[in-house]
């Protein structure tokens, strides 16, 4: 009985660290799209998430918009935001250094929690789960339903980016304006738009990792930062730029963070994961999947 | 103390990017005290010889002995300090800094003074730092860019940037010299003086492996030339001999001169 | 370290002799005590500034070795009844040690990678003062941390506090610049200028960065005893991520290869708030707005405002003559 309690709760670390992970595997992503893009990190990631959040919880809740319908129109609110940001405050800035491209993302970052506590306030808003709040059991572990819905969009968005990038024409535009922003230009890639697609991408995945975490998690204006933070260990443990590594790494961080939390101390946990993190890059400098000749071609 | 005859030595070199061989098998060796060309067409692999001897980049395989000692898979820095400096096809200036600046730099390597040292003043520091500027000033001196001194280094026209890269090479008191093409883009007295100051140089007792294209200029200073083509080496003998070897010219004109 | 920046000492020394005198206007008799913290903040920030303006090394975790600094003087001495002196030499060697220590397998890394590792080792650091309670009290923090003195005087008030903290930051400025000016600082830029040239007349790079990263992981250190013994009290926010974060803005917004531009930004940033205190709730706008407009308008940093107000003057001036 003694051991068929442990294994109950091991079960549980899991589900909650791949759930957690599963967010920050998206912000990472975010960070990735954007980076391969411009080579900047975009510190204001974790703003889309929040406004991600916030809005749908002023759709669904005070606008009271079908759950489905309002989940799409804060992707295009977001994703509004994202390009906006390109556009009036990254563009006008080209031809100028990485760290202040990256400073300019901070002070975004400042500007964007300043206004949404203009519009929201200061407290911390609920959001009604997508499809109730009756738990279910797996493995002996008892899960909400929303947990399943993190997950499966998390895997739903893995397949739709990598058939993007795999297959479709501006999806591979993308990739190759990462690869190399001058050549990308020689054979006809606007890489101006595609810098401005990136904003827009990812202000739409940060959007769809707002709204899904949201429910179990509650969102408040000033959480954007907390969220950047783990989305770029997550994109750094990874490998800059690679879009898997993301993934794994996003998972890892949650279930080091789970696992810590539950079999260690609570409040070590997030010390865990940024150890873990610096060991890796100790050892390897370029992060878990990202290839040291290939960061050597980028200048940050 | 015994000195080898050689000041370098270079057995079996070989360096490729990628498929492209750019240095293939290559053995020669420079006597000590003289001015050796290396001359081949454009992409013969000259640069990339500099840039394995003075550490730039590590060769595939091979060996390098400089100055007795084999110092193959040796960094940068440690080059340096053993006596190797060289100069830049492409002038690689610090152009923010003042000509003089530039130069010192060049002593880094002699110099040993640390940050918290540095930082406080001590007079130690202080006798390092005027002996330097001193030091500097000679060097600018001997190629003739006195008046310069206080000059933005990206400022200068192309002819003195390239004296300037030889006076911060000579300021890291090397044994040996590697200049690459320092006459491109001089004019004819320019190039005239250059040919001058090499000759001094080399009468100081600083050996000079010299990457040209300018053949007057080669045949005027040179004691002995290398011929490389695809990474190979054609011909290493004396200029007259070299002159006319029929594979050198085949390899320089793209004549084949048993069909012609 | 020449003459301008000679005469700029000499300045800024009087300016901050005479600066306690707005402490008689009543309405910003306060700025002396903000001023504190200015000098403080500068001591962090000019150390960075080095190491990223001239080293080409990013940090965010600086913050850590602030609270290394005010933590060690602060156990050491509230609890442990140390003399305040050693008790800051101490700070400094733990905080140097634990910068050899970081800084050796982390500056080897690469840009966004060192910014993601510096921010994970500051933030581990500060995981540490929340969580071994029985040493640092936790997320309460501890007072009862005793002024410093010497030879029987005591720097009690905040006008002694005032200029200690200055004498202390006007020293290091003076340090920094020697540095600058030297063997040392010159193979720091020489690396900008061209990497291939700096390597091939034997700047060993990484030394310097290490060096550098110590230094300034120093100077926080010092910067966070003095914080200590001024405010008596000590608790985890002050040293978390985002004051870090504040720091690295403070360097690029004052302009990045300066040590002037460091203070010039550490002195905005600090009183900006108190600045726009009359916003209530929306200073957060109004500072992402101020910043945003700096950024864009500014590219060089602060710093750079006097020289382009004076191009912008002098061609009309001789164009009059
Ligand atoms: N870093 C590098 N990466 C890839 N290929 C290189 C690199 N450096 C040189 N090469 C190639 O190696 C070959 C030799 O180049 P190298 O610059 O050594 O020639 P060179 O003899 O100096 O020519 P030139 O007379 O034009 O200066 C060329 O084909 C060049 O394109
Ligand atoms: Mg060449």
């Amino acid at each position: 009985m003694e051991n068929y309690g442990l294994i109950n709760q091991l079960a549980q670390y899991l589900i909650t660290g791949i759930t957690v992970g599963s967010i920050y595997a998206i912000v990472g992503i975010g960070f990735n799209i954007i980076y391969n893009a411009t080579e900047i990190i975009n510190f204001a990631q974790g703003e889309f998430v929040m406004l991600g959040g916030l809005v749908m919880v002023t759709l669904v809740h005070t606008v009271h918009l079908p759950m489905p319908l309002a989940f799409l129109i804060t992707i295009a609110i977001v994703t509004l935001v994202g390009l906006l940001m390109e556009r009036l405050a990254i563009f006008p800035l080209k031809e100028t250094s990485v760290m202040r491209l990256v400073i300019m993302t901070i002070a975004l970052s400042i500007l964007i929690k300043g206004l949404a506590m203009f519009v929201w306030g200061k407290n911390s808003f609920a959001l009604k789960p997508f499809s109730g709040d009756t738990p279910l059991s797996l493995l002996g572990a008892s899960i909400v339903p929303q947990t399943l819905w993190i997950i499966g969009i998390t895997v739903l968005l893995v397949v739709l980016l990598s058939l993007f990038f795999g297959r479709t024409i501006i999806g591979k535009a993308m990739s190759a304006c990462a690869d190399n922003l001058e050549a990308a230009s020689l054979v006809g890639i606007n890489a101006q738009r595609m810098v401005m697609l990136s904003f827009m991408l990812s202000a739409g995945l940060g959007a769809v990792a707002g709204m899904i975490i949201t429910p179990m998690a509650l969102m408040e204006y000033d959480r954007g930062a907390m969220l950047a933070l783990k989305g770029f260990g997550a994109c750094i443990l990874g490998g800059l730029g690679n879009f898997y590594g993301a993934v794994v790494a996003g998972i890892l961080l949650g279930l080091i963070e789970s696992y810590g939390a539950g079999l260690i101390s609570s409040g070590y946990k997030d010390a865990l994961a940024l150890g873990a993190l610096l060991l890796v890059l100790f050892i390897k400098p370029s992060g878990l999947l990202g290839s040291a000749e290939a960061s050597k071609l980028k200048k940050f | 103390m015994f000195q080898s005859e050689n000041i370098l030595e270079i057995s079996s070199l070989t360096k490729a990017f990628g498929g492209l061989v750019a240095i293939f098998d290559l053995d020669f060796t420079v006597s000590r005290g003289i001015i050796k060309a290396i001359i081949g067409p454009n992409g013969a692999g000259k640069t990339t010889l500099f840039n394995l001897i003075s550490g730039v980049l590590s060769s595939d395989t091979g060996d390098i002995i400089f100055n007795g000692q084999p110092v193959t898979k040796y960094k940068p820095h440690q080059l340096a300090e053993r006596g190797i400096s060289r100069t830049f096809q492409t002038v690689e200036l610090f152009s923010e800094m003042t000509v003089l600046q530039n130069v010192m730099i060049g002593r880094h390597i002699r110099t040993r003074k640390g940050v918290l040292s540095v930082g406080l003043k001590l007079p130690a520091s202080r006798r390092e730092e005027r002996a330097i500027f001193e030091k500097a000033r000679y060097y600018l001196d001997f190629v003739g860019l006195e008046e310069k001194a206080d000059q933005e280094a990206g400022n200068l026209p192309l002819g003195q940037q390239k004296l300037l890269e030889i006076a911060r090479a000579l300021a890291t008191e090397p044994k040996l010299l590697l200049l690459d093409e320092p006459a491109a883009g001089l004019n004819e007295t320019e190039t005239e003086m250059a040919a001058q100051l090499f000759k001094v140089i080399r009468d100081e007792g600083i050996t000079i492996i010299l990457v040209e294209h300018d053949m007057n200029l080669v045949m005027n200073v040179a004691e002995e030339v290398l011929v490389l083509d695809y990474g190979r080496k054609i011909a290493d003998d004396k200029p007259e001999v070299v002159r006319s070897d029929p594979e050198v010219i085949n390899a320089y004109l793209g004549v084949d001169i048993e069909y012609a | 370290m020449g003459r301008r920046n000679l005469i700029g000492i000499l300045f800024f020394s009087i300016f901050i002799l005479l600066f306690p005198l707005v402490g008689r206007i009543s309405a910003v008799s306060h700025y002396v005590d903000i001023m504190i913290f200015v000098g403080l903040t500068a001591m962090i920030t000019m150390g960075l500034s080095l190491l990223m303006g001239y080293a080409g090394q990013i940090s965010l975790g600086h913050a850590a070795f602030y609270g290394l600094g005010a933590y060690t003087s602060g156990i050491l001495t509230a609890k442990y009844g140390i003399n305040p002196w050693p008790a800051l030499l101490a700070g400094i060697f733990l905080s140097a040690a634990v910068a050899v220590i970081v800084g050796s397998p982390s500056l080897k890394l690469r840009g966004h990678y060192l910014a993601m590792a510096t921010l994970a080792f500051g933030e581990i650091i500060y995981i540490i003062f929340n969580e071994t309670v029985s040493l640092t009290e936790g997320p309460d923090g501890f007072g009862n941390i005793p002024h410093l003195s010497i030879f029987g005087f005591k720097f009690e008030s905040i006008l002694a506090n005032y200029y200690l903290v200055w004498a202390v930051a006007i020293i290091m400025l003076i340090f920094l610049l020697n540095i600058i000016h030297s063997r040392v600082g010159r193979a720091l830029s020489s690396i900008h200028g061209s990497e291939i040239a700096a390597m091939t007349m034997g700047v060993n790079a990484s030394r310097y960065k290490i060096q550098v990263f110590v230094i300034s992981a120093a100077m926080a250190s010092v910067a966070g005893s003095l914080y200590a013994h001024y405010v008596q009290f000590i608790n985890p926010p002050v040293f978390d991520l985002f004051f870090s974060i504040k720091l690295l803005m403070m360097v690029i917004i004052g302009g990045m290869a300066s040590v002037w531009g460091a203070i010039i930004g550490a002195a905005l940033i600090t009183f900006l708030p108190e600045w726009l205190l009359f916003l209530e709730d929306f200073d957060i706008l109004a500072y992402g707005l101020v910043l945003l407009l700096i950024i864009i308008f500014l590219p060089k940093g602060l710093f750079s405002l006097p020289g382009i107000l004076y191009r912008s003057v002098t061609p009309r001036l001789k164009s009059r003559s």
